[in-house]
């Protein structure tokens, strides 16, 4: 089979998601995909279709996880050589598949996976490779828009793209917001497809997890953060006990950093990091602009704090009029509670 | 880094000198030229690139005999970054010349003078500072069809045979795999430290005379992914995820806070959020339902 590009037909064009996964677990950015590649399938009136490479156990479970978002046609290539990712399965496996489906764009996310193979797949196909986008847009004459970010984000580049010349995409984390989960389950065509996956070459040893204790906290999922309200050094062992309940990691704004509270590679803010993590909960942090201006992005700010005028009240999704001593360990001890209930039942 | 039965390593480094984008920069309106606000360019050797040869030299420390070669895609005006690799202490440099622009036309001008010469480990930046399109690396070894691993964080262990390596996921994630050699390897900014180099070591580097290859791709592109040629570069424009316009019946100093909120609009978030208080008692359940709610536990 060759890899000509996909000829005039009247045929809608088609835009193919990548839903990626983690050690067996669907990549959120996937979702996110999903919705950057709906909107311009809508503007080019095109179809959008999602491909995920499985293996026989996880199957079941992925697939679960993936039609709570998603109603287009699933592709499903499913072997045993993607019980771990290794460049070679991936490339071959999207290699074929692409060949099959001829999609005008494929969508990736810039993961380090991603990354990895991607370039390799579109050498091998021919077709055009757009590292780290920030948006497609359609523009006139059937061509696209897209835009590219180079320069740590200083500098976008800009191309006009022909539809009809295949290209794949690939996007960061956080450039779109993941679709709401569908409410009514619904029930997409799922396809499988037998393909032969070559073996890896690069033998995978061991699983390392992150531990958020030491996790940089730019790359933290949550992030509990204190202030100088905490009182004093001591005092943030009640921060901490929540955090490694929550599986958080810590972090402080500059006041508690700099009467030595807390090390400077926690510090939130302008003189400190700009953290997006999913959870932010500050506790007895005022909210200066120049904190603020480090966190406002992050996807839920949870606030405690005694004082209602405190300016971080104005960014938080959920607040707390309290005394953060009083509040924090009930919270700790509730999750806590919560984790030994379900511990015996999952062991069943 | 363990390095066992110390037997010689022949290893290439892959270098690119850059214009450093951590300084400000700014975008010529009519020519699309990237420009630094400096009456110089301020260049460097690119930080992913600098750990690769940092790895690199260690790694020939360890095992005596082996040798370390750089190379560079690039003009006479960028050969700094090969200075850089000589003074660091790397056995010989060469410069390569070619036709064509962009990630994947370096990525076969490397794969022709790599198709000459088999080294046992190539080493690449895992992305640039300038064009980060992180393609060089897995391209070159698509081309020569060799395993890769990318994004490598810590080298563990290394043998004649394979290399263990630990490779940076999302969000923290590690993992520690091994590649059979000969290979190729991408590392991340910041995986190794980095050690200083004598200024005069730096100009020793200078008077040296670096060779330059030219390299002729083959005339068709099959086996590259396009490389789009029209592009223009744009200065990144604010997108403005909410636009509000102060409400007048608010008094100063609430305007003064919304301001000092970085333009948090309080008139919708404070409909949005909903502020508990209470007994500690209930508002910790309050706080735990929220977090349950957003599945945050």
């Amino acid at each position: 089979m060759n890899s000509l590009p996909v000829s005039p037909s009247p045929a809608p064009p088609l835009v193919l998601v990548f839903a990626e996964t983690l050690w067996g677990k669907l990549e959120r950015l996937s979702f996110e995909l999903l919705a950057d590649a709906r909107k311009l399938a809508a503007s080019v009136k095109g179809r959008v279709e999602v491909v995920l490479f499985t293996t026989q156990e996880q199957r079941a479970s992925l697939l679960e996880e993936l039609l709570a978002h998603v109603r287009e046609p699933i592709h499903l290539v499913e072997h045993e050589n993607f019980a771990e990712y290794s460049t070679e399965s991936y490339t071959s496996g999207l290699v074929q598949l692409l060949q099959v489906l001829q999609p005008n764009l494929l969508f990736l996310g810039a993961t380090t996976y991603g990354r990895d193979f991607a370039p390799r797949v579109a050498a091998r196909l021919g077709y055009a490779y757009f590292p780290h986008c920030l948006l497609s847009k359609t523009a006139t004459g059937g061509k696209l828009d897209i835009t590219r970010v180079t320069h740590g984000g200083r500098v976008h580049i800009q191309t006009n793209w022909p539809l009809a010349a295949p290209a794949i995409l690939t996007m960061k984390a956080g450039v779109a917001d993941a679709p709401a989960a569908e409410k009514t389950p619904p029930n997409p065509q799922v396809t499988s497809h037998a393909l032969k996956i070559a073996a890896g070459k690069v033998r995978l040893k061991k699983r390392i997890p992150p531990d958020p204790r030491t996790l940089d906290i730019r790359q933290a999922e949550k992030l509990v953060s204190g202030g100088r309200g905490v009182g004093n050094k001591e005092n943030f062992a009640v921060l901490r006990a929540l955090a490694d309940a929550l599986g958080a990691s810590l972090a402080a704004s500059r006041a508690a950093v700099d009467l030595g509270w807390v090390e400077y590679e926690r510090q939130v803010g302008q003189t400190g990091k700009t953290v997006t993590p999913r959870l932010y909960l500050a506790a007895g942090i005022s909210g200066a602009s120049h904190h603020l201006m480090g966190m406002r992005d992050a996807g839920k700010i949870v606030v405690v704090n005694t004082d209602r005028q405190a300016p971080i009240f104005s960014v938080a999704h959920f607040g707390v009029l309290g005394d953060l001593h009083a509040v924090l360990p009930r919270l700790t001890e509730r999750i806590q509670a919560d984790k030994k209930k379900a511990t015996p039942a999952t062991s069943k | 880094m363990k390095v066992l039965h110390t037997t010689p390593f022949k290893i290439a480094v892959c270098l690119k000198e850059v214009l450093d984008a951590r300084l400000p920069l700014k975008v010529e309106a009519k020519t699309g030229a990237i420009q630094q606000d400096a009456p110089e360019p301020v260049v460097t050797l690119n930080p992913a690139d600098r750990s690769a040869l940092e790895f690199a030299m260690q790694l020939r420390e360890q095992s005596p005999g082996s040798r370390v070669e750089v190379f560079s895609v690039s003009d006479v005006a960028g050969q700094a970054a090969l200075w850089y690799g000589l003074a660091r202490g790397a056995d010989d440099a060469e410069r390569i010349e070619g036709s064509g622009k962009g990630a994947p036309y370096t990525a076969a001008l490397l794969a022709t003078r790599f198709h000459k010469e088999t080294f046992d480990l190539i080493c690449c930046g895992d992305e640039t500072l300038d064009n980060s399109s992180a393609l060089v690396g897995p391209l070159l070894a698509e081309i020569l069809d060799l395993p890769q691993v990318t994004g490598v964080v810590r080298i563990v262990e290394c043998s004649k045979s394979s290399i263990l390596v630990e490779r940076g996921l999302e969000r923290g994630s590690r993992e520690l795999v091994e590649m059979d050699l000969p290979g190729l390897i991408t590392l991340k900014a910041e995986s190794v430290p980095w050690r200083y180099v004598s200024y005069q070591k730096l100009e020793e580097a200078q008077l040296r005379n670096i060779p330059v290859r030219r390299e002729t791709l083959p005339t068709s592109s099959n086996g590259l992914p396009k490389w789009p040629e029209q592009a223009t570069p744009t200065a990144p424009r604010a997108r403005v995820k909410k636009s509000f316009t102060p409400d007048s019946k608010m008094s100063p100093a609430d305007r003064v806070r919304m301001i000092m909120a970085g333009g948090a609009a309080p008139q919708e978030s404070k409909s949005k959020s909903s502020v508990v208080e209470g007994d500690a008692e209930y508002v910790s359940e309050q706080l735990y339902r929220f977090l349950k709610h957003h599945e945050f536990v």
